[in-house]
């Protein structure tokens, strides 16, 4: 079934879902009141499933939205990249299956909202429209089309896209590509690029990335996976982090929260397009990502029947460097 | 403040190394190695931990970014776990820590992960004196490149 616009059947399913009272919200996008790019929305009302928007410009992972223990469950809108997050939430017992309603959303890839600027003629105020054509985007502006494309614009974590299919859902609406697009992976090449270095030049650009931190936790905050509901890092009694980073403690949070995210990290990229200060916060968890998968062999959220990677171990886990590995 | 820091030389032993023990296995071989009367250096600040598997990977990192000039996490080998399985769990933990301070670039010789048994005292002795000659190499090495 082919559906090159599935926005119209998107509002008509949530409409349906709010009407019959199926759930108690739907978690989706909106476009932005001024400048027209989609936002997250949250509606209650059915009248509300016309300001429902999919594109190519929906990065958010709204499964930061989605909360259980209620009655009914919450439809929400995800892109298959970001039925993974619902998934590891579910193996953590954060959610129960039952606590959502996934409508899963055909996507080839969100393309980089900062290209626009580089696209468009003249600095623009309003977006009105987005148009996808085959790998085209047009976005019209009140200053001019900016053409942004699939294959050219797409944001990092798209490029090579692993999981094009949604792990779960109850509904599915647009086109799925088959297969990951089989491109390389431009955040394994950072990964790679890193790794290059020597250790001393490792430290140091890590300790510069980790010093221009301002601690606003951005990127903890957006974070589909960071849901506890106290974090080591706002804990006072005894204070881990310091509450000014005048007293230090940027890196150690940072560190703290790569090994929270190891093997949990889904690699939307979220807390890389939150940070304010352009941190490339997507180095280490993609680094831990492939540390856990290769000595584990644990993807994170790509199946339901998964359990986390450090609530079980294996007697043929590599051991410690010296040790033999297994039983001794 | 000069003064402070001359005297806190003598009264602190540096390099100064923190130890997160296993109650079970590593604080037994500790203990076997000072009644046994082996000599080790005295750089060890010891936290005794029920298992390995208490230990977070935040406290590692807590006690290097305290300014602990090294941290050892030791706890009983794999199979001699009195929980049966606590150490599994933290040797998915330690393996994987080893691998994220690799990768920021953190040196060797600050920390270390080892399995101590109860009756390696000779063992337990020899990591330290190991952990501290390599901090002392090291210091040397800052040193000269200062000159």
């Amino acid at each position: 079934m082919s559906d090159p616009d599935p926005v119209p059947t998107l509002r008509a399913k949530a409409r349906e879902l709010l009407e019959q009272g199926t759930v108690r919200a739907v978690v989706g996008y909106q476009s932005h009141a001024e400048s027209g790019l989609p936002v997250p929305a949250v509606i209650t009302r059915p009248d509300q499933a016309e300001a429902l928007v999919f594109n190519p410009l929906c990065a958010h992972n709204l499964s930061r939205y989605v909360q259980g223990g209620a009655e009914k469950p919450v439809a929400v809108v995800a892109k298959a990249c970001d039925t993974r997050a619902l998934v590891v939430m579910m193996q953590e017992s954060h959610i129960r299956r039952e606590d959502v309603f996934v409508i899963a959303m055909g996507c080839t890839g969100i393309v980089d909202a900062a290209r626009i600027d580089e696209r468009a003629r003249a600095p623009w105020r309003r977006i009105e429209a987005i148009r996808t054509d085959g790998d085209a985007v047009a976005v019209e502006t009140d200053a001019g089309v900016a053409r942004l494309s699939l294959t050219e614009d797409l944001l990092p974590r798209c490029v090579a896209c692993p999981v094009p299919q949604p792990v779960i859902d109850d509904v599915r609406l647009g086109d799925f590509p088959e297969a990951p697009p089989g491109r390389p992976d431009p955040l394994a090449a950072q990964v790679a690029e890193i790794e290059a270095m020597g250790r001393d030049e490792r430290r140091r650009f890590f300790s510069e990335t980790y010093n221009r931190c301002i601690r606003c936790y951005a990127c903890r905050n957006v974070c589909p996976l960071c849901f506890c509901e106290k974090c080591f890092a706002d804990e006072t009694r005894p204070q881990w982090v310091p509450r000014s980073t005048l007293g230090g403690g940027n890196e150690l949070y940072h560190m703290v929260r790569a090994m929270h995210l190891a093997g949990r990290c889904i690699g939307c990229g979220a807390c890389e397009r939150a940070c304010p200060v352009g941190l490339p916060l997507m180095a280490v968890n993609t680094k831990m990502a492939q540390v856990v998968d290769g000595m584990f062999g644990h993807v994170a959220g790509v199946r339901m029947d998964d359990t986390p990677p450090f609530a079980v171990y294996r007697d043929a886990d590599p051991d410690l460097p010296g040790h033999g590995g297994g039983k001794s | 403040m000069t003064v402070e820091a001359v005297q806190a030389q003598h009264e602190d032993k540096r390099p100064k190394i923190v130890a997160f023990l296993c109650n079970w296995c590593s604080y037994a071989g500790a203990d076997l190695a000072g009644s046994g009367r082996m000599d080790y250096p005295a750089n060890l600040r010891v936290i005794r931990v029920p298992c390995s598997g208490r230990v977070d990977p935040l406290f590692v990192l807590k006690a290097l970014e305290q300014g602990a000039d090294a941290v050892l996490v030791s706890g009983c080998h794999p199979g001699d776990c009195h929980y049966a399985k606590g150490n599994y769990y933290a040797r998915r933990r330690l393996t994987a820590l080893l691998e994220l301070l690799e990768f920021t670039g953190v040196p060797p010789h600050k920390y270390r992960f080892e399995w101590v048994s109860a009756s390696e005292g000779k063992e337990f002795a020899q990591v330290i004196r190991e952990m501290v000659e390599a901090l002392n190499a090291a210091e040397q090495k800052a040193a000269m490149a200062h000159v």
